[in-house]
């Protein structure tokens, strides 16, 4: 990754990411046991998390597949959850490897929590990008190892309260990019967006259509 | 084939073309300004429409649950500003410990 800013290097998106890293293994240890109920082999699981690498688009998958929906079903779930990695990833372009397959494969690093990770001073980084992205990844893919080896040891995340986890993490990174009246409004106006979207649309597709609040920054 | 191998393909393809369409299409060229404007955008919209959803929705439905009672505690933490972990932990553990409450 060239054009390195000072703050941005792949251990501090490691250690950025590190206690985050864990939870997301407990997650990918439940989406380990519910591969089970989706009649996902052990070896597809693991495979979907190692190249799908989306948590909350591999439990959508895994519900339509456990609730008898058709491959097409759980295919278009997993797209339309992640069509949000469309303009993540555009907004990361610039700070990525200049060499188009390393680029590619960097890209594929973007998670939320990593992306978001990545932000300093609402500026992203492409080093701690990556180092974030590289520790997410290593948590995911090992807790669904353990899932599928440990079972229902674990039982539902929700009782640790772990759901709550995410939000709050993300509430603490949009804080700190809430520079200027324009990107408060526009915090505020896309999670107005995202909400009034939710009865009316299949999940995925509020946060998606949420980024019509980035529209606010073409007036200069 | 077997389907959960095709799901798991499909999955995948479709994940990384999500991925990596910005990165392969926009290289690293400055982008105009008034786009460049959008993208700085992007890190609070998308981030806080991530919390509202993570929130208050479970499928298609808005919900009022023990998960808000923990994004309060997170929003009174980043107020006091404790560290992050710390902030993080104590949002899980209000929910938790509501849920306990409740069941």
């Amino acid at each position: 990754v060239a054009d390195a800013h000072p703050g941005d290097s792949y251990t501090a998106g490691v250690r950025a990411a590190l206690p985050l890293a864990l939870v997301v293994g407990l997650f990918g240890a439940s989406f380990g046991v519910l591969a089970h109920s989706a009649r996902l082999s052990p070896a597809a699981a693991l495979l979907m998390s190692a190249t799908t690498f989306a948590g909350s688009a591999q439990f959508g998958a895994a519900a339509v597949l456990s609730q008898g929906g058709g491959v097409l079903a759980a295919i278009a779930t997993v797209a339309l959850l992640n069509a949000r990695y469309i303009p993540m990833g555009a907004s990361v372009a610039r700070v990525l490897s200049p060499r188009p397959l390393l680029r590619l494969l960097q890209a594929q690093l973007v998670v939320d929590e990593s992306w978001a990770l990545a932000h300093q001073n609402g500026v992203p980084m492409g080093r701690r990008l990556v180092g974030a992205g590289v520790a997410v990844y290593i948590g995911w893919t090992a807790g669904t190892g353990a899932g599928l080896v440990g079972g229902s040891l674990l039982g539902d995340p929700g009782h640790l309260g772990l759901d709550a986890a995410f939000p709050a993490l993300f509430l603490a990174l949009v804080v700190n990019q809430l520079r200027g009246r324009r990107a408060i409004a526009a915090a505020v106006l896309g999670a107005g967006i995202a909400v009034s979207m939710v009865p009316f649309a299949p999940a995925g597709v509020p946060v998606l259509v949420a980024v019509m609040a980035c529209g606010l920054g073409i007036r200069r | 084939m077997n389907n959960a191998i095709v799901v798991v393909i499909g999955s995948g393809v479709a994940t990384a073309i999500a991925k990596g369409v910005g990165p392969l299409t926009l290289g690293r060229r400055p982008l105009p300004p008034w786009l460049d404007r959008c993208m700085a955008l992007a890190g609070p919209v998308l981030l806080s429409a991530l919390v509202a959803t993570l929130t208050f929705s479970s499928a298609r439905h808005l919900t009022l649950d023990a998960r808000a009672a923990g994004l309060a505690v997170a929003g009174g933490c980043i107020a006091l500003r404790a560290p992050l972990p710390l902030t993080v932990l104590l949002a899980a553990l209000t929910t938790a410990a509501l849920r306990m409450l409740h069941n």
